[in-house]
């Protein structure tokens, strides 16, 4: 929960794009996945997967932060 | 009740809502496959999306994982001995020993079909007993509709499974959090602490999403062992499972009827039903059925159970506004954002919005069937995906979900709230369902309480010079006198 916590402050300042990935990473860790590349590949993978299909397909505008980035979609 | 159905054939036959109902029911019953996951969680997880597509479209991808969901959990309790859900637990007395004689296809293929059928009944006694209620309620005033409330809410109260204090105390919790915002009669604010993100209340997306999501996914991780990914033999699909649960025909219907029955009492819910309708049936059957190792007729009996409670729990649902259980309320609070009012007045001014739902309630159940038998590999790749993976998927859908409601990060900080709420609740093992249940009754009771009283000349006496409120109020001191045995009957017990 504290994790939680602390990924809606990113969510704030930086947005989803860049809050998403660490919190990702942060979860699978403490699920006890080891493997850093498989960490930071999903953590990539389901960031930009999930922002393609609520941003691209849903038009559902996600948390945009003060150093936000925009992806094509 | 044929009128029904057409006007609401023009609404639902369209293909952005045939496709979503057909979307929910698989999602419905991937995620009803996932241990420790449900239709309730499938339907708190999707309920943001619903909200952004047409009216109709949005219900059928609700009802649809509702309804996936319910049968999803006979896959994981077939293949792993572990229920997917509560109400697969009774398909587990036959279903996993049938896979361990080598035809965990045939189980598989015994539960989508008995669920797809069980779920038809249901919708066939869902289209004609909703009318039929709501007629009855269209002589409601707002004594009744108080008196309703109450009864919704203390019937979940009672039956639950903690402790009916317990029950009552997260009911009474839930109409608490439904005072906070702007008062409808005098525009006052109320609990609103001077925050403007207060003034409309707590979204109730937001409340559902952490009570069940959040804590369900914070105990998960507590638990431990996530990385470990289910050992589980590939499959092909078969058609066979679809013959040998029809050839249990009388079977099928009479567990389709206990399961509408259990579904339509608010509280009583799918598991209660599916254990019922097992037993029922294992004292029908002769010996030589061998039921509890490995039976076809134990399985039909449980899948169709819980699937027409699906149906059956849709009745007060619609036609009262007063919900069956935690997903139904759920469902409830969907249909009140999307712009619905479940009530008598619903099936009057909206015929073709009840047609829409009763038409993909029915078509998710035939789409149980073929999505159910066709895509078998599909349940047992998804099996094998270790929890560690996702956990933080499930998490960023509810943060997601949640903030797309309003833009707003208040919305992801509520469900943070309600998410330890959960979690405390879970932890003192207090039930959360009343706490929604009371959320979305609560100001029902309270605004019709309010009316009531306006338009009472003797102030209280209104409820008792009313046969039907009459009628209600005994129902519901009932209830309470019930609940106070049961109390004391625990008490006694506990001593002993």
């Amino acid at each position: 929960m504290v994790m939680f916590a602390l990924y809606f402050f990113a969510l704030s300042a930086f947005g989803y794009l860049i809050g998403t990935p660490p919190f990702v990473c942060a979860v699978l860790w403490w699920c006890g996945e080891r493997r850093w590349l498989r960490v930071l590949g999903f953590a990539l993978a389901v960031t930009a997967a999930l922002s393609f299909v609520f941003e691209a397909l849903l038009s559902v505008v996600l948390p945009r932060g003060r150093w936000d980035l925009g992806l094509p979609w | 009740m044929l009128e029904t159905l057409n006007a609401g054939a023009a609404l639902f036959l369209t293909p952005q809502a045939v496709g979503l109902t057909a979307i929910g029911t698989l999602l419905g019953l991937l995620i009803g496959a996932l241990p420790g996951l449900g239709p309730l969680m499938g339907v708190v997880l999707l309920l943001p999306v619903a909200l952004y597509v047409e009216q109709i479209a949005g219900m059928g991808l609700l009802i649809g994982v509702f309804v996936g969901g319910s049968c999803g959990g006979a896959i994981s309790a077939i293949l792993l001995r572990i229920p997917g859900t509560p109400i697969a637990a009774a398909t587990l007395i036959d279903g996993f020993p049938l896979a361990q004689k080598g035809r965990a296809g045939d189980a598989i293929g015994i539960a989508v079909a008995a669920s797809a059928a069980g779920g038809i009944l249901g919708g066939v006694l869902l289209v004609a007993g909703a009318p039929l209620l709501a007629a009855f309620a269209t002589r409601f005033a707002p004594p009744e509709l108080t008196l309703l409330g109450i009864t919704g809410l203390l019937s979940i109260a009672v039956v639950s499974r903690e402790s009916t204090l317990k029950g009552l105390l997260a009911g009474a919790l839930g109409m608490l959090v439904a005072t906070v915002g702007t008062d409808e009669f005098s525009m006052g604010y109320r609990f609103t602490f001077d925050s403007y993100h207060m003034l409309n209340g707590f979204h109730i997306v937001a409340i559902v999403v952490g009570l069940f999501a959040v804590s369900e996914m914070a105990f998960q991780i507590a638990g431990g062992g996530l990385r470990k990914a289910a050992r589980v033999e590939a499959m092909k699909p078969s058609l066979r499972g679809i013959r040998l649960a029809f050839g249990h025909r009388l079977n099928l219907i009479r567990s389709a009827l206990i399961g509408a029955f259990f579904g339509s009492l608010p509280g009583a819910g799918g598991d209660v039903s599916a254990f019922t309708s097992y037993a029922v049936a294992k004292g029908l059957s002769k010996q030589e059925d061998g039921y509890g190792e490995g039976a076809e007729g134990g399985i039909v009996a449980t899948e169709a159970a819980n699937n027409a409670t699906c149906g059956g729990a849709l009745i007060p649902t619609l036609s009262l506004g007063i919900p069956g259980d935690a997903t139904t309320a759920v469902l409830l609070g969907a249909m009140l954002i999307l712009g619905f009012f479940p009530g008598p007045a619903l099936f009057t001014e909206q015929p073709d919005v009840v047609g829409g739902i009763f038409l993909s309630y029915i078509a998710s159940n035939v789409f149980l069937l073929a999505l159910g038998v066709i895509l078998v590999p599909l349940f047992v790749y998804l099996l094998r995906i270790p929890k560690s993976h996702l956990i933080p998927t499930i998490l960023l859908l509810c943060a997601i979900g949640t903030f797309a409601l309003q833009s707003s990060i208040f919305d992801l900080w509520v469900m943070f709230g309600f998410g330890m709420i959960g979690i405390a609740f879970r932890l003192a093992d207090y039930p959360l369902a009343p706490i929604v249940i009371g959320t979305i009754l609560g100001p029902i009771v309270e605004n019709n309480l309010r009316r009531s009283l306006l338009i009472s000349q003797d102030g209280l006496a209104i409820f008792v010079q009313r046969p039907i409120s009459l009628t209600l109020l005994v129902i519901d001191g009932l209830l309470i006198l019930g609940a106070l045995a049961l109390g004391v009957r625990s008490a006694v017990a506990a001593r002993r």
